[in-house]
Formats: structure tokens, sequence, C-alpha cells
């Protein structure tokens, strides 16, 4: 049953314009022939502009106006909330006004009184309900003008952007009631501009514009349609081509796909900072030209600048490209820019090139943004696609950007709960030396958005296959300061995938952040060039196909000025498939926990064999790097942080520091030779370092001895180390020096570590001489003349241990000093008769710890020190304290034995 | 058409006797003689133009201060009544945006709430005359016919006045000169008689000549009226209600949409 008709209903208001003194009058239709009908129990939603209409027609409805032309039929009692608390008498106290507003709706004493304890309730005025209106806060008269209006218990409803009225426990309060009366089957007509409302509440809209009626149907067919449309005609525009409709309307840029709209909230705009200011593309004041079927130009001026933006679009097939240009009056400091798409959240799962994933429901605690990658990887598209199985076809779409030469970097995120958005985003952070070096034009961004992508994988196939290099199935695809690594359809890299890095200027530079040129694409060679543009200097990496399966890569750096380089490094970012590593230095597999915010160093190595990572099963063949001795390299095997949850290998440059001055012309720092080893022998043992006698046992691992006893350890700490100080600096061999394993067997251990600062090297053999007795020598090798004032071996044993001896002095171990830091207690400084010093503890479990070296020359002595009360260890130490030139050469270092013996005897 | 809106004005009668008592109450508001004001203006007008006329010019007329009294106490209510109605639709415009009203229950409510005002004076001040002239006791039922008529009679000149104020504001800006003019033609403060014979046509046409004799005739003089001075009260209210509520009706539409 319809209970409200409108036939062709006109409404005209007579205006008045005075015009520099001269009166003339007009006639204003602000309804044009406005035909619809509205059942008993629809509640309808009235959309549009200011001036569109929608208060006049509610109006009309009510009754308070008389149509001029055609006809409105209304059946049943009227209520409506459209001018709240116009009819209180200020001089009355708020009891009065009920009485007298209810009765002006219609409604007797007796039904006043029955409704009048709830109308109070609802507008919780508590006793200022018998005070004088005059006295009421704003709150308190708009509070009881709605609460008298929704218990007058109408047929129909009129509502008119009154929704949103005081506090907003209020405003959830009247919401709900406003849901118990269309719960009741009431009518109700609601005009806002609150589309969440709307949406909640109606489900069919009408949407006015200029006095007519442009769209009667289901909200969510109008509320898109209204939003794109909104605003003066001269900033909308439009394209269409085939299935694809582009509507472009000030500063934003709606996407339509057979009739469905992409983007239903903002659509795609673009933001910029100068200060700590954000501008908005919305903010601008734009005019629209057509420029052809398919090319439309619209120039935005923002007031607060000088500033007016150009956006060129066009599309061709089903891509759009979207080209934004700044124009000035004088010269701004753009910080930061951000190119949003905000998409529908049907929309649910991402890509870009390397890495996928499904967008998290955005949940109501999402007050932010959340990005979906890691930050600090430039990428150069982003995309979105539906559900895989959906029955509703979404367009698989993605924002990529035209050419390679940009500061622009690709993001992917979710928007906060409010918005409920997917968001392809390009951002750029160093865009004031870009907009410094053009006068007063230039381009800002230029991008596509391509919609309908049909195959997904394909399109990424081809992206990355601009630039690339094939070594049998081995390929390496260059993209925005990376290198990415694949072996056949299998990805062997990602989140940074392979790149290089440096620190100067006090500052870490990446690849990613460098513009980079192809200089030369050969089918064997492929030569880049990148360059950051505020230093003087660029890199060059050559990478050349070797044979089958491997390639070389060499970074060179360019030097135009002398300049401060330090920790260069290239690094391979691969994927966690790859479960072990193996090098020199031992192979092992890596932890499946990542730890949280850091990276967990696993190995470093010098360049001597190779390192690489491989996995259980064929699926990911085995990746080997192979790196050079002269360029002062040497390699890190590094678990990432849970972020990234991949396996790093970092390869990184320790010039010293006379190297670090980099003088014009071409340095290289890197030469890698990447290959895949296909069938490779995992390694089932890894090379023991264990020796095993009957109670005792010694394990050996980077410089650091541990002593074990009934397989408990006695040692504490660093254990056994020898330690090196040289200009007042202590270099342990646990922590300053790289060590591989030479020769290992069960009997006998052989090891070479290489100190990282000192031009030292040492080469120690344990030897399982008897049972519980290990026989150690040290021999220590010196590449250049240095000064060194004090060579220490030290043997750091559990703090259980409370009595030594030193031949036949006894003692007791004193408890650990506090406060002092990094500075060991020499509790018995020995002497140069000395034999032997001797560890004891009162626990019968613990064994006897003897050192004798069997190499005494005037110059050593033996020790019994405390450590400090963080390491809280019991030292014995064999001390050189001699200030000394050391020239290059083998030297003996310490030659002894440890005793291990059980404690009863 | 114009009985179907008083079919309407009817079924908002509650509505409508709301409003005025609303008022009523409103205008006595934060006021510290309350309904004494009621009488307070007609006595003090009376008091000035005994001064002016019985002192100074000296006119003939017995007991000249209640002769004046009868007939500035309904002319007060006039007075009062027509120039609130006329103001009554733009001062409460927010009423018609709020409430699907017949539009004429916002003037009539105003004269309604000054007619209460009048009584209420009425009740106050009768015992007096009645002292003066104890034979006015039987007159009583004249006077319920000329309250009703009196009452009726303006309410239709103030729907014609309340409708073309929203139009042409002029109107209510003039009024009060305007309501001061027809004041001093009116028969109140001297009899017809005394008005010369070239110039009594002023009185004869002007439609409150008869309203004026005829109370005077039932609080001062005690005499029924004659029955010229009926037919003219019953015609002017009967034209007065006519023209009120047609030309209300017809302009209706456009009234709200000026508001």
């Amino acid at each position: 049953m319809n209970v409200i008709q409108l036939n062709d209903a006109w409404e005209m208001y007579r205006l008045k314009f005075v015009i520099e003194g001269r009166v003339s009058w007009d006639n204003f239709w602000a309804l044009k022939g406005m035909t619809f009908n509205i059942e008993k129990g629809q509640a309808v939603g009235v959309i549009g502009e200011n001036g569109a209409g929608k208060s006049t027609l509610l109006k009309l409805i009510a009754g308070m106006l008389k149509p001029d032309r055609g006809k409105v039929k209304v059946e049943g009692r009227v209520c409506g909330l459209l001018e709240l608390g116009a009819g209180f008498q200020t001089e009355l106290t708020g009891k009065e006004n009920v009485y007298l507003n209810a009765s002006l709706f219609g409604l007797t004493q007796a039904q006043t009184d029955e409704k009048f304890d709830q109308i109070v309730e609802f507008a919780a005025l508590g006793r200022f309900i018998h005070a004088p209106v005059k006295c009421y806060s704003q709150g308190m008269f708009v509070r009881l003008a709605f609460a008298i209006a929704i218990h007058m218990d109408p047929d129909i409803l009129l509502i008119d952007d009154t929704l949103a009225v005081g506090d907003e426990h209020f405003q959830n309060k009247c919401i709900k009631k406003v849901f118990e009366l269309k719960e009741q089957g009431k009518t109700i007509i609601v005009v806002t501009h609150d589309m969440n409302i709307l949406s909640r509440l109606c489900k069919r809209t009408i949407l006015l514009k200029e006095g007519r009626l442009i769209k009667d149907d289901l909200t969510e067919k109008v509320v898109p349609l209204y939003s794109q449309l909104e605003g003066a005609r001269e900033s909308v525009g439009f394209l269409e081509a085939g299935p694809l409709r582009l509507i472009f309307n000030s500063g934003r840029l709606f996407m339509n796909w057979r009739d469905e709209l992409l983007t239903p909230h903002s659509g795609a705009y673009s933001a910029f900072r100068i200060a700590s200011r954000w501008y908005s593309s919305l903010q601008a004041n734009w005019q629209v030209s057509k420029d052809g079927q398919k090319k439309l130009i619209a120039k935005g001026k923002f007031y607060q600048l000088a500033l007016t933006q150009i956006w060129r679009l066009e599309i061709v097939d089903n891509a759009i490209n979207w080209n934004i240009e700044m124009q000035w009056q004088e010269p701004l400091q753009i910080q930061e820019g951000h190119t949003n798409i905000l998409l529908s959240n049907e929309y649910a799962r991402w890509f870009t090139v390397g890495e996928k994933g499904d967008f998290p429901k955005i949940d109501n605690s999402a007050k932010e943004w959340q990005e979906m990658l890691n930050a600090d990887v430039l990428r150069g598209c982003a995309g979105a696609q539906g559900k895989q199985n959906s029955v509703k076809k979404i367009p698989a779409l993605v924002f990529e950007q035209s050419g390679q030469d940009s500061c622009w970097s690709a993001q992917i995120l979710n928007t906060d709960y409010f918005t409920n958005c997917r968001v392809l985003q390009f951002r750029a952070w160093s865009l004031q030396n870009n907009s410094a070096s053009c006068s007063d034009r230039f381009i800002y961004f230029s991008g596509r958005i391509i919609v309908n992508i049909p195959n997904v994988d394909s399109y990424l196939k081809k992206l990355v296959n601009r630039f690339s290099l094939t070594a049998g199935e081995l390929k390496l695809n260059f993209e925005k300061g990376q290198g990415i690594l694949s072996y056949g359809e299998r990805i062997l890299t990602k989140g940074t995938h392979i790149n290089t890095s440096f620190y100067a200027q006090g500052k870490r530079y990446s690849s990613h952040f460098a513009r980079w040129q192809a200089k030369k694409i050969g089918e064997n060679k492929l030569v880049l060039r990148g360059r950051w543009s505020n230093l003087p200097l660029e890199q060059i990496w050559e990478l050349e196909k070797v044979a089958r399966d491997c390639f070389t890569w060499k970074v060179i750096m360019k030097i135009d000025r002398k300049i401060e380089v330090q920790e260069q490094r290239l690094q391979f970012m691969c994927t966690e498939a790859y479960g072990h590593y193996l090098s020199d230095y031992g192979s092992a597999g890596f932890s499946d926990k990542f730890l949280e915010g850091e990276m967990d160093m696993l190995q470093r190595c010098i360049p001597d064999g190779p390192i690489g990572l491989f996995a259980q099963g064929n699926q990911f063949p085995a990746l080997l790097l192979e790196f050079s001795q002269g360029l002062g390299e040497f390699a890190k095997i590094v678990n990432s942080d849970f972020y990234h949850k991949a396996r790093v290998l970092r390869i990184e440059n320790i010039a010293e520091e006379t190297q670090a001055k980099l003088l014009p012309g071409k340095h290289v720092c890197f030469k890698i030779k990447a290959r895949i080893e296909k069938n490779m022998q995992v390694a089932g043992e890894l090379s023991t370092n264990m020796l095993v006698s009957q109670d005792a046992d010694f394990k050996f691992d980077k410089g650091k001895g541990s002593i074990y006893w009934q397989d408990r350890e006695i040692t504490k700490g660093i254990g056994l180390y020898t330690s090196v100080c040289s200009q007042g600096r202590w270099h342990d061999s646990y922590s300053k020096a790289l060590w591989k394993i030479k020769a290992a067997d069960r009997k006998q251990i052989m090891a070479m570590g290489r100190w990282l600062h000192l031009p030292i090297s040492q080469i120690w053999e344990v030897t399982l001489s008897e049972d519980n007795v290990f026989e150690l020598t040290v021999k220590m090798k010196v590449e250049k003349e240095i000064m060194v004032e004090r060579l220490q071996t030290n043997l750091m044993l559990s703090e259980r241990y409370s009595h030594w001896r030193a031949d036949k002095l006894r003692g007791v171990f004193p408890a650990f000093k506090t406060g002092v830091k990094d500075d060991w207690d020499c509790i018995y400084p020995g002497t140069r008769e000395l034999r032997e010093i001797i560890a004891e503890a009162e626990d019968k479990n613990l064994p006897r710890i003897m050192l004798i070296p069997q190499m005494l020359n005037l110059d050593w002595s033996l020790n019994i020190v405390n450590s400090d009360a963080y390491h809280r260890g019991r030292i014995l130490q064999y001390l050189d304290a001699n200030k000394k030139m050391v020239l290059p050469g083998e030297y003996p270092y310490f030659r002894g034995r440890i005793y291990v013996k059980s404690n009863d005897k | 058409m114009s009985i179907g809106r008083i079919k309407s004005l009817y079924a908002y009668r509650h509505s409508l006797w709301d409003l005025a008592v609303k008022q009523f109450k409103s205008r006595y508001a934060n006021s510290l003689l309350g309904i004494w004001l009621a009488i307070v203006n007609p006595l003090l007008i009376m008091l000035a133009v005994t001064f002016v006329f019985s002192v100074i010019f000296k006119i003939e007329i017995e007991d000249f201060p209640f002769f004046a009294l009868a007939g500035i106490f309904p002319w007060m209510f006039f007075s009062g009544a027509l120039s609130e109605a006329t103001n009554s639709i733009l001062n409460q415009k927010s009423m018609l945006r709020q409430f699907n009203l017949p539009g004429e229950i916002i003037p009539i409510s105003s004269i309604l709430s000054n007619f209460l005002n009048f009584l209420v004076g009425w009740c106050l001040i009768y015992p007096v005359f009645l002292f003066f002239n104890p034979k006015i006791i039987k007159l009583f039922p004249f006077v319920v016919v000329l309250f009703l008529l009196h009452f009726l009679f303006i309410c239709g000149l103030g729907l014609i006045f309340s409708c073309l104020n929203v139009f042409f504001r002029d109107i209510g800006l003039l009024l009060g000169v305007f309501l001061m003019f027809w004041f001093w033609v009116t028969p109140i403060f001297y009899s017809i008689e005394m008005v010369p014979g070239d110039f009594r046509w002023i009185c004869n046409i002007n439609p409150m000549t008869p309203f004026i004799v005829f109370y005077r005739d039932v609080f001062f003089q005690g005499n029924i009226p004659p029955p010229l001075i009926w037919n003219a009260v019953w015609i002017w209210t009967v034209l007065s209600l006519i023209l009120g509520f047609s030309l209300f009706a017809k302009f209706e539409a456009r009234l709200l949409k000026e508001i």
C-alpha cells in the first residue's frame, strides 16, 4: 500500500534579487517533476547536495508546502523532525512544552500523559523538565525536541539531517530509537549526509540533483553514484571505454567496471606534504577539460599554495594512464608524496613482484592504515584481486608506474575500520631534490592503472622480464634497484631480494633508493647504473652470465668527488624454504624461529670457499656464492627478523679505514659468483668439532672452547679463549676473529682463526692426549708489524668453583666485585716459578681443573682471576704482559695441558 | 473550501486552546502585577482621557470616567489582539515549519489569548460597573453575545492582516499609527451625537462604532441596544469572517513559502 504518492510534483519559490540596488524577481524551481511512491513500512533515504531540494521534498510530504503543480498524496499522520525545537515556547517549562507540542502533533491530553515519562527519560533532563526552556543548554533543548518528536507515534516519520544531534551517546540512542520505529513498521524518510547511517537504515535511496530525481534505487547502488557526482559541474569529467568508466570529480578518480564502482570511498587521489602539512588533491579547485573521447585534462589550483596540479588521464584499452604535473609560481619543498587508490574491500588478495598475500579482515580496532609490505623495499607495482572462487567477478587491478627512473615506490595497505578499503599506493620521500632542480613545472608522478588483468601470474612474469639475465634455468631480473633471482618457476629471493647498500655522509644508502638506468642490455650481460640524487657517486652493476646456472655480479663504485664510504654491503635475501646453510666454517640448519626485531647472525666467513643455502627436497636448488679474496670481502649468514622471515647472505667489504675515503675513479667493491648446485649432497653429518673422552669432553666453536664433565658444562661464558691487546683494545678469539675448522677427528681438532681488525691469525690444535686431558697448542701468525701489549690464554670456569691452588698455595675465590666494568679482578698474581694452577669446587660432582703450561719463558705468568659480576666466572689465566713490537712471522703462543680430574682422588 | 478549513480548524481546537492558554500564561511570566495588568492599562488610559477631556476641555458628559472606560476597555482588547495577530505568523513561523497545522491557528490563538486576558480584566472591572449602575445585571446575556461577536470580528480582521503582513511588511510597521488614528475616529470618549452632521458618516462606516456603542449600552447606560446597532454588529462580523477565511485560504500556500 502506498502511503506517499507524488505525481509530477513541482515546487517553486519566488526569489528576489537585488543587484546594485535594482530589484528583480525570478522563479526558482526547487523541485521539478517529482514522481515516486513510498509503501507503508519502507525506510527511504534522500540524498543530494545542498540545495538539491531535499528539505523542500520533506516539507511537501509533511504538508507544510503545497505543490505548485502536480499532486502529493500522503496518508497517515506525519511527524517531521525538520526543525528541532522550533515549536517551543521559551517562557514555558519543559513539561508545558511537551504537552503543547504533543497537542500540536495531534495527541490528546491523555495520550500525552501516557508518554510523558518516556519522553523525559529519553531526553535525560531530570528535574530540568520543570524549568523554563529558555534556561536550557543547546544540547538539552535539542534532546527534548527530539524526544518529543520521536514519541509522537506517527505513521510517517520524516528526519531532516537531525540524527546528528547531541553527544555521541545521545546520537546512538536516537539512531536506536529510529531503528525501533522502523521495526514497528513505520514509514521513515531520512535526509542525511551520513552514508553510514543511510546504508544501515534504508534499503532504498532517492538521489536528488538540482531539484530533479536522478536515481531511485537500492541504497548500495545510489550512494556510489552520489559520491561520484557530487560537486560543481566544471570539476567533474567522464571517460568511458568498454566496460570501464572513469569519473573524475574534484581531485578524485572513481573507477567503474560494468556499472560496479571499484573505488567506493574517496577513489584515487594524490597527497603531498610541504613542511609539516599535508595537502590532498581533494582540497584543490578543479577545472576539467576534455581532450577527445579518451583523454581528460584537469587543472587543480590549491588555494593555500601558489601551486597547480595538472592531471592527464587517458584510457588506452583497459589501462588508465595517470600523469600528474606540478606547476608553481615559486619553488616549494615537497617532502613527501602519496598517490592512493582506495579499493572496495571485496578485493581480498594483493600481489606485487615476488610477493603475494591475502588482505586481512579490517576489524574495528583498526584506527590507522596498516601496511601489508615491508616499507623499506622499493616496488614498481601494487595489485589487488578478488577472492579466488568468488561468484561475483571483480576485475584484477594493478597500479604501476611508468618508467624505471622514479623515486616512487609501491605499497599495499588496509585502511582503518571506518574507511574499510584496500589501498594501492605509490609513495615518495626524497622529492625535494627533484623539485628544486626543476624550474616551474615538472612531472610529479606518472603511473598506470590496469583494470581487468586476465592472468595475474603472467602479468607479473612479463613485468619481471623487462631487464633480465638468463643462465640456464637460473634467471636474474632487475627491478627498482634490486635483483630478483628465480630458478624455473620458483623465486628464490624475497623481501629486499638482492640489493647493495653503503654508509656515506652519516646515512645508509640502499640501491633501492637510487635511480637506475640500464646501460647495456645484452643476452649475456646486463649493465645497470644507479645514482643517488645527493651523492657524488654512482654504482654500476655488471651482471654477466658465465655458464649454465651461473653468473657473476660485479659492483663498481664510480666516484666523482672524494667521499668517505663505509660498510659496503651486498645482500641476498632468500626465501625461508632454505632451511640450511653451508660454509667452510661449518654447516647447520637455520632455526625455524625468527627473532622479533633483530637479525640472528649465525656465522661469519672469510672468502676461502663458497657459502650457500640449501633446502631439503629438490624444489629449491642449492644456491652457492663464491667471493673474491682480494677485495676485503667477508660474509655473514644471518637469519632475518620475524618481519622478513628470510635467510640472508650478506657480503660485506671490510676495507681498512684508510681505504674508506674513496678517490675519484672506479673502484670494484664486490665480485660475486652465484651458481646453482642441482645435485648437492646434503652433508648429513656436519663436520665434527668435539673431542670425546671418558668423562670430559671438549667442544670447539668459533674461537671458543667448552669443557663438559659428564655432559655438564664446567666452563662458563666464553670458556677457553685467547685474547690479544693492541693499542689499548682487547681482541678476543671468540668475538673478534673468524674461525674455520681445518681438520677434525675424534682425537684432534685443528682450527684457524683470523682476527678481523688485526693482521693476526692463530692456529689452535686441541688434542685428546689421554683420557680427560686436553693438550692445547696455539700458534700465532703475524702478517704485518704490530704493536701488542698483552697476550692471554684464558679458561673461564663456572662460579661453582670456590677454591684455587697455585702449586702449594691455597685460597678461596672471593665474591664478584660489582661496579667494576670489564675489569677482571686478579686474586693471585702468579710468579714465574709457578708450575700449575688449579680450580676446585666443594661439590664432589665437579672435577678438579688443572692448567699446566708446558712452554714457559721469562715473559709469561700464571694468574688466578675473578671475572666481573656480569660474567661471574673463575678464570685460570696465562698472560704475557710485555709490550712489544711483533714482526711478521709465525710464533708459538701457548702450549699446555688441561687436566680434568675427578674430585675424590 | 472555507468550510473545509473551518472543519480542520475545529479538529485542532484543543491545540488552539492550548496555544492560547500558553501564550496567555507566558504573557504574565516574570511579571510583578500578574493578571492585574489586564486592567491597569485601560484604567491608566481612562485617567488620562478623563484629565484631558473632563478637566481641560470640560466635556459635558455625566460620569465621564465610566463613560470613557466602557469604550476604552473593549478597544484595548481590539487593538491589542489585532496587532498581535498581525505579527503572529511572522513571529511564530517556526511553528508552521515544525507542525503541519492549519495556518489560521496562529493568528486566532493570539486573538484568543488576548480574549482570555480581556475576560479576566472584565471580571475584575465588571463589579465596579455593576456598583455604579446595578441595572446592567439584566443585560448580561447580551454581554455574552457581544463578546462572542466581537471576538469573531477580530478573528476575521486578524486573518486578513496577518496574511497580508507576510507579503507586505508595511502593514505591521504602520499598524500602530493606523490603530491610533482609528482610536480617535471611534466615538470612545465622545458620543456619536457630538460629531457634527457633515462628519458623522465617518463614524457610521467605522465598523468599531457599533461595537463600542453596544458595549456602552450594556455596561454604562444599561439600555438594550437599538436594532440598527444589532444589525451592524452582525453584518460586520460575518463580512470580516468571510473575507478573512477566504483570503487566508487563497494565500496560504504562498504564505508558507514566504516564511
